[in-house]
């Protein structure tokens, strides 16, 4: 396993009476890329500043690069590159001043590789940022991110306001680049398929909790869709082990569930029921099923 | 010609070789430069109100509000808010842009504050030297009316020169301590104002609270002033020196503690604040203390209220 970049303990952190993040534990290690899902506000924007220092935790740590970002930010904002949501860049600059005001903040600035890139993008650097297209500032912020060749790039939504084509073929691109040079990626996204497309590691936060982390292969290898077929009547999902979201009605019914197909199986049969059909479930319907758990759960309680 | 296009005018480019320069340069075309601007449009335009005083006599009244009011104005409008906090939403902050660069918080509060300081000054200048030069028109201005018996024009040159005696009639000494308290003015009020600012940004509640428990305080002290005990009045200089010193030493050691200070940025301040104490020449000990403690205050003060801004 790499070197452990990002650490957060336990981080909880509240706006008032509305809690963004409870609890939250997150681990980061080096040369691999994290896709942080969840819906609007579920908080992973909030655990993005935090890593940022822009928000101190209420209560739990965060470090990165084993400093504390509010405390160190010099020590950490160096390594760490970032593009913002809103794609927050000083509206009164030209492309190149910005390009030039970020080679002076960071010395690892490879200047050729940010040429390449605006060549890439066909940006022109005489043009003002206030003057670019949403797409277009999107693009210059994520040269300014990439171009000091960080060893963190955090990403906050940054398919927002990028074509599907630059989105697909450059964005993916410099993301794999950046972790095959063995540093870190952490984007947030709400995009299901860009997640399943970029990521090695993902993560679900659901109203500021984390309701599943891991492997990308091993979640979706651990979660399976099936339908099932009773011979008795239900108006009400009937009780199966493992089972996660039920969706249907009547006898027959779609299953998302966790564990070993076999016993699964088992459980239906002991039901009266039988599996007709399974196959391995999709991100989306993972998480949709995680996150419904979830809310059931939280009811509940 | 809009101000943006008259900024773009003077167009540097961004220093590449410091970060602390390219920090200067940010500052000054982020905002330095509209305050210059500023203060290059008042200076011009006492002087034109000036002029036109000369054959259109309803342009004096203009030109003289513009003189007594341009300093100030210069000072307050463009002294305020030089950590350029923002509102939207009811929501005050600093750009994600500035708040994410690998800049200590002591320094970033230094260049924001130095180049506004600088900016300010030059701008101040620039209108002070304008209207100087102006009304000395008014001797072409002749009676403002008729009626005008008490020769208005003749009034306010008099005025002109009682002050150029107090300013320019002074022994080379006298002079430079008139401008090193100028300068130490500007450095205060904009160190006090960004201070303010970032402070309300983020405890306002706590701040309309303070405020309000002060001004009740000086209003008991106002009403009270014939039954309340004369001792508390004698004891005024040093309870202010008391607060001041109690709050000087809390955010010096907060700062230190939440390194939104570093020492090269203390003795900066402390260096500001003891010419402070040199250029007033103080007499009695409270108000040495004084005086070393209403500069240091606010400078120290500063980079932590920005520092609780910038990661809130």
């Amino acid at each position: 396993m790499g070197q452990t970049v990002v650490e957060v303990n336990d981080l909880s952190r509240s706006f008032g009476d509305e809690t963004a993040l409870d609890g939250v534990s997150f681990r980061a290690t080096a040369g691999q890329v994290y896709g942080l899902v969840g819906a609007n506000g579920a908080g992973k924007t909030t655990l993005l500043k935090h890593l940022l220092g822009l928000l101190s935790a209420t209560s739990g740590s965060v470090r990165v690069f084993g400093l504390d970002p509010v405390t160190d930010p010099v020590g950490v904002l160096s390594r760490v590159g970032y593009l913002s949501e809103e794609h927050e860049l000083p509206e009164w600059m030209r492309v190149d001043e910005l390009m030039r005001y970020t080679q002076a903040q960071r010395p690892t600035w490879d200047a050729a590789y940010a040429r390449e890139l605006l060549e890439t993008f066909g940006l022109d650097p005489a043009r003002k940022i206030k003057e670019l297209s949403r797409g277009m500032r999107a693009q210059t912020g994520l040269i300014s991110a990439v171009a000091h060749r960080p060893e963190l790039l955090i990403l906050d939504e940054p398919s927002s306001g990028l074509d599907a084509v630059v989105r697909r073929d450059i964005l993916d691109a410099i993301v794999r680049a950046v972790a095959d040079d063995g540093r870190t990626v952490i984007f947030s996204s709400h995009l299901l398929d860009e997640v399943e497309r970029m990521s090695d590691h993902v993560t679900l936060i659901h109203q500021g909790r984390v309701t599943l982390s891991g492997v990308l292969d091993e979640v979706r290898g651990a979660y399976r869709r099936s339908r099932v077929r009773f011979a008795e009547h239900f108006d009400k999902p009937p009780v199966l082990e493992n089972a996660l979201l039920m969706e249907g009605g009547g006898r027959t019914w779609s299953v998302v569930h966790s564990g070993p197909l076999e016993q699964f199986r088992q459980s239906v049969t002991a039901r009266g029921g039988e599996v007709v059909e399974s196959r391995d479930a999709t991100l989306e319907e993972i998480f949709l099923a995680r996150a419904g758990r979830s809310r059931q759960q939280q009811e509940a309680a | 010609m809009n101000m943006d296009r008259l900024i773009t005018l003077f167009r540097i480019p961004c220093p590449t070789s410091s970060a602390t320069w390219a920090q200067v340069w940010f500052e000054l075309r982020s905002s330095g430069l509209r305050v210059l601007t500023f203060g290059l449009g008042m200076a011009v335009l006492i002087y034109f109100l000036f002029a036109m005083g000369v054959p259109y006599i309803p342009f004096r009244p203009f030109a003289i509000i513009a003189v007594t009011g341009g300093v100030p104005a210069t000072v307050l409008i463009f002294a305020r808010n030089a950590f350029g906090i923002r509102r939207k939403q009811k929501r005050a902050y600093i750009s994600a842009f500035e708040a994410t660069q690998p800049c200590g918080t002591a320094q970033l509060a230094g260049v924001k504050l130095l180049v506004r300081m600088a900016c300010v000054l030059v701008a101040m200048v620039a209108v002070g030297g304008s209207a100087w030069a102006s009304s000395s028109l008014m001797k072409a201005w002749g009676p403002w009316s008729a009626n005008d018996t008490k020769n208005t024009s003749q009034t306010l040159l008099q005025t002109r020169s009682a002050l150029e005696k107090d300013l320019f009639g002074t022994e080379g000494y006298e002079f430079a301590l008139q401008v090193v308290n100028t300068l130490l003015f500007v450095i205060i009020v904009v160190a006090a104002l960004a201070a303010f600012s970032a402070l309300f940004a983020r405890y306002s509640r706590r701040l309309l609270v303070s405020g309000s428990l002060l001004s009740l305080w000086l209003l008991a002290l106002r009403i009270g002033r014939d039954f309340l005990p004369q001792a508390i009045y004698s004891a005024m200089p040093w309870i202010v020196v008391a607060a001041l010193l109690f709050a000087t030493g809390y955010f010096l050691w907060s700062g230190f503690k939440e390194r939104a200070l570093t020492t090269g940025y203390v003795c900066g301040a402390v260096v500001i604040a003891v010419a402070n104490a040199v250029a007033c020449l103080p007499g009695s000990f409270s108000s040495i203390l004084g005086t070393v403690l209403l500069p240091l205050l606010p400078c120290v003060l500063a980079p932590w209220a920005l520092h609780r801004v910038r990661h809130t």
